[in-house]
């Protein structure tokens, strides 16, 4: 075996420990090596002499449970059974908490149920009213149009009041769409907080894990 | 010598080496093998809790176009070497207990 080779077999085997300790520790092997042959060995003796990957990595592990805290012991337990038993501890967890889980979970669905269905009434009676008023915007041309060579007056009263139900409309859409795209942020703004949770959980735990 | 009794002294004899003049991790090992054996993989976790409770620093100088880590002994070591030094008779106490001569009535 050479020195990249025994380093790299070192590296593979110091897993456990985070970025920076391996670094080091590599570093330290490397420069012992590098003396080693500098004092006169081949490299393929100055690497054979050293002790196996092996050895050096068991030395380097973590003593189990000594001076430790009793939450640190805690989430230690929680982390061997989660990596040991994985999928079916959670699944045994989400089984037997079942009673505590089921009326907070049906809770939350029946709130965000009620929100939807609330957004829901009110846009499809704000659309009703668009339409109803697109409509007479529509029946007033008509209207007007054809009292154009009969009645210039009635003609005139009912394009106005055309160009009423335009506007109005007009500013309904308008308000709609605002109102739509601040809905949307909000909801991106919620399922960016759950994301953001997510990822910090998730690295505290990676680091955790290095760490060790 | 027995292993857990080997670590206690180990600790010393880096401090020891490093008394007089700053070592690398190779010539360390060199140095104390002379009295008491020491492999790479002892060594390194005994520079890494001296460095943690502040009784060595480090620093890396180049030699032959690559790095080498340095191991320097702080007040702190020095002092942790006076006080090994200092209890050499409660150390002479037990060994003459365990020996069996001069028992304490």
């Amino acid at each position: 075996m050479n020195k990249a080779e025994f380093l790299n077999d070192l590296k593979f085997k110091l897993n456990f420990l985070s970025e920076e300790e391996r670094e080091k520790t590599l570093n330290y092997y490397n420069e012992i090596i590098e003396d080693r042959i500098e004092s006169g060995m081949s490299e393929e003796k100055a690497v054979s002499q050293m002790e196996s990957t092996k050895v050096i990595s068991e030395k380097l592990k973590p003593k189990e449970n000594i001076q430790k805290t009793t939450s640190e012991k805690i989430l230690d337990f929680i982390d061997t059974l989660l990596t040991k038993h994985g999928y079916l501890f959670m699944l045994a967890i989400l089984i037997f908490s079942f009673p505590i889980w089921s009326p907070i979970v049906a809770t939350v669905l029946t709130f965000i149920a009620g929100i939807l269905i609330f957004i829901g009434v009110v846009l499809l009676f704000i659309f009703l009213m668009i339409a109803t008023g697109a409509i007479c915007t529509v029946a007033g041309l008509i209207i007007g149009i054809s009292f154009l060579t009969q009645s210039l007056l009635s003609a005139i009263a009912a394009l106005g009041i055309s160009m009423i139900f335009a506007g109005i409309t007009i500013l309904l859409t308008i308000g709609t769409i605002k109102i739509i795209n601040g809905i949307s942020i909000v909801f991106t703004k919620i399922s960016n907080l759950f994301k953001n949770g997510y990822h910090s959980i998730k690295n505290s735990i990676d680091k955790r894990r290095n760490s060790k | 010598m027995d292993a857990q009794l080997k670590k206690g002294f180990l600790e010393v004899c880096v401090l020891a080496a490093l008394r007089n003049k700053d070592l690398y991790g190779y010539k360390l090992i060199e140095d104390i093998s002379k009295y008491i054996d020491i492999s790479e993989s002892t060594l390194y976790p005994i520079l890494k809790r001296l460095e943690n409770s502040g009784c060595l620093t480090t620093y890396t100088q180049e030699h032959n176009s690559r790095l080498r880590k340095y191991y320097s002994i702080t007040s702190e070591g020095k002092k942790h070497i006076i006080d090994f030094l200092s209890s050499k008779e409660e150390i002479m106490k037990i060994y003459d207990f365990i020996k069996g001569e001069n028992e304490i009535e």
